[in-house]
């Protein structure tokens, strides 16, 4: 029997993709149009001509036609921001005075306008890309682009994900952002100078992602480059929650030197997936699927509702599956030395604790799991 | 020096470090049989396993003597190997990709496993015949960035695929007792029954990651199963001749 939260999570998970697209949409109306200063300009200029009209209006309505209505006050504005006097004067020092300002408004306006135009127009000219420092906060970064697809990147700021994050590429080869959208970021610079680290905002992000540099031809150059960064961004930043990918076996115990989180080796992932695949064909397809995070179900982890601590995993697993149609994976627990572990499905069922984490697969958000775990209570 | 005739073996083109990961991985104690393995390379001379359920052919992969020395013919699996002394990984896939042909030129019925580098090989290699192709670019970009969104994740990755470490992911056919059941209740009752959890189902060539609602198993289903080792107990579900047949 479908459970009734059912169709709420589905219904949240419709909702949340399409406040993520209203977002990104009204987020790139923004920074193309009312970011920019002459946009800023506009705007103040139709409140002074809004506001200067409604002067004008109480002060000259007896005086002169032009001014007998607030329809006719805004036309006389206009012309006054635009072009000056092709209206007749104001009659009142008061009427005087708020047409001169006006004047001087529409200079201004013209002013920056020119300005706006001409700086972005010399920046296009001699500086490619941006190099301003990007103003994130909890964002990811990327630190090196040396891949032709673009998955890593639609993936990070997909619609379907709980939450929509900035992405900071950095990288001195490439010339332009590898995709374009508003959360999209690009410094060109190299990704081991703290320069280029410090412009992507990199004591602010929340993770960094060193990828491997497919267009090195050396693998033990690949991870040597790789290496050098984390120790760039270590510097920067040490807390940052760092995903360095590295080529060889022999690699990975040089960054477990480091303060490197996650290090992912490509040579040990083939070759165990080669070998599940050999006993369990098909596996790689899903494993393909786990690791996708545009899948309508997807493994993610949360942490462990309050109500759910003193369960057994075999009791946490049947209130999450009957309530909710999530799978618990496994449990995440920090154990003496600041280290985690991951037990999956334990065979000696454990008791969950305060702290752990869970390895979910399903569809629902932390939100959903907290009243779930309530209801059970 | 005469060997005995090989069937339903499994073949590994190319030696490196990682191909004795694989043979302890395909001979772990979590696995429900010890299955022959038969390594092929042309860089070494003899076996660096000492094993009776390992054999060594000295020799080019590409060529089929070599490849009917391994008995290719009868072999079950075939894992093709990057070779990782090639300079560039398009030479990589290249080799690879030679050598598939030459494999499924001799046994077609072969299921091939490769490694490759590049994603813009994947379709010539699925072209050339390779059934599974692990793209080693590709799965570890998602993997970047799922430890990027869910810390911890790679980690866990590295348990489910590992033998002899926890639990791992088995595909075993549906037996017959489960047809008919949704799935909610199969995972269910196998959590609390076998501690085994049951994560998807694969139906043809599709696969239905936690299917929502009202699911039920149907006939040639396959189950995607965590558990410890293989589970052994699932032939107790199965008549004996649906055994064989499968």
């Amino acid at each position: 029997m479908e459970h009734p939260q059912q169709p709420v999570i589905a219904r949240n998970h419709r909702l949340r993709t399409y406040w993520h697209k209203t977002q990104r949409l009204v987020y790139g109306i923004w920074l193309t149009t009312l970011g920019r200063p002459a946009s800023k300009v506009c705007l103040t200029l139709i409140i002074v001509a809004f506001s200067g009209a409604i002067g004008l209006y109480y002060a000259e309505k007896n005086h002169s036609d032009d001014y007998s209505t607030v329809g006719n006050t805004l036309c006389s504005v206009v012309v006054l921001l635009i072009s000056g006097f092709d209206v007749a004067p104001p009659s009142t020092r008061f009427g005087w005075a708020l047409a001169i300002f006006t004047m001087l408004l529409g200079i201004a306006f013209v002013a920056v306008v020119t300005a706006d135009l001409a700086s972005h127009l010399v920046r296009a000219a001699i500086r490619p890309w941006s190099q301003a420092k990007v103003q994130a906060n909890n964002h990811f970064v990327i630190a090196g682009w040396g891949r032709n697809d673009c998955e890593m990147l639609n993936n990070l700021v997909s619609d379907s994900l709980p939450i929509l994050r900035h992405v900071v590429v950095i990288d001195e080869k490439v010339e332009q952002p590898p995709i374009r959208d508003p959360y999209v970021h690009f410094i060109r610079g190299n990704p081991a100078e703290s320069t280029a680290l410090e412009l992507a905002g990199v004591r602010k992000a929340a993770v960094t992602i060193i990828p491997l540099d497919w267009r090195i031809q050396s693998d033990s150059l690949k991870d040597s480059v790789n290496t050098l960064i984390m120790l760039a961004v270590e510097g920067c930043n040490p807390a940052t929650y760092s995903c360095v990918e590295i080529v060889r076996r022999d690699s990975k115990r040089h960054l477990s030197r480091t303060a490197a989180n996650e290090v992912i080796c490509v040579g040990d992932l083939s070759i165990r997936l080669l070998t599940q695949a050999a006993l369990n064909p098909g596996i790689s397809l899903f494993l393909s699927l786990l690791l996708s995070p545009e899948a309508t179900t997807r493994l993610h982890k949360e942490p462990l509702p309050p109500p759910l601590a003193g369960m057994s995993f075999r009791q946490a697993f049947s209130v999450l599956n009957t309530q909710l149609e999530e799978i618990l994976i496994a449990v995440e627990r920090r154990v003496g030395s600041g280290e985690q572990k991951i037990i999956a499905n334990p065979a000696q069922d454990i008791s969950l604790a305060a702290g752990d984490h869970l390895f979910l697969l399903g569809r629902s958000t932390p939100e959903d799991l907290r009243r779930a775990a309530q209801t059970q209570v | 020096m005469n060997r005995p005739r090989l069937k339903d073996h499994i073949v590994i083109c190319g030696w490196s470090d990682a191909t004795r990961v694989v043979v302890e991985q395909l001979h772990s104690d979590d696995l429900a049989t010890l299955q022959h393995i038969v390594i092929i390379d042309d860089k070494i001379t003899q076996c660096p396993i000492d094993d009776p359920f390992v054999s060594f052919i000295h020799g080019d992969p590409t060529e089929s003597e070599t490849l009917e020395r391994a008995s290719i013919q009868d072999a079950r699996t075939a894992i093709i190997l990057t070779d990782w002394s090639l300079p560039d990984p398009s030479l990589r896939d290249s080799k690879t990709a030679l050598i598939t042909l030459a494999i499924k030129s001799m046994n077609s019925k072969v299921y091939a496993c490769a490694e490759l580098m590049r994603a813009e090989s994947k379709r010539h290699l699925e072209r050339a015949g390779v059934d599974e192709p692990i793209c080693i670019s590709e799965i570890s970009q998602r993997m970047l960035v799922m430890a990027a969104l869910n810390h911890g994740l790679s980690r866990l990755f590295d348990d489910l695929l590992t033998f002899n470490e926890g639990s791992e992911i088995y595909c075993t056919p549906a037996p017959t007792a489960f047809i008919g059941m949704p799935f909610r209740k199969l995972v269910s009752d196998l959590s609390l029954n076998k501690a085994v959890i049951v994560m998807a189902i694969k139906r043809d060539k599709r696969i239905f990651t936690n299917p929502p609602g009202e699911f039920p198993v149907e006939k040639g289903d396959h189950l995607y199963l965590l558990a410890e080792s293989y589970p052994q107990w699932i032939k107790e579900y199965t008549p004996a001749e649906e055994r064989h047949s499968q």
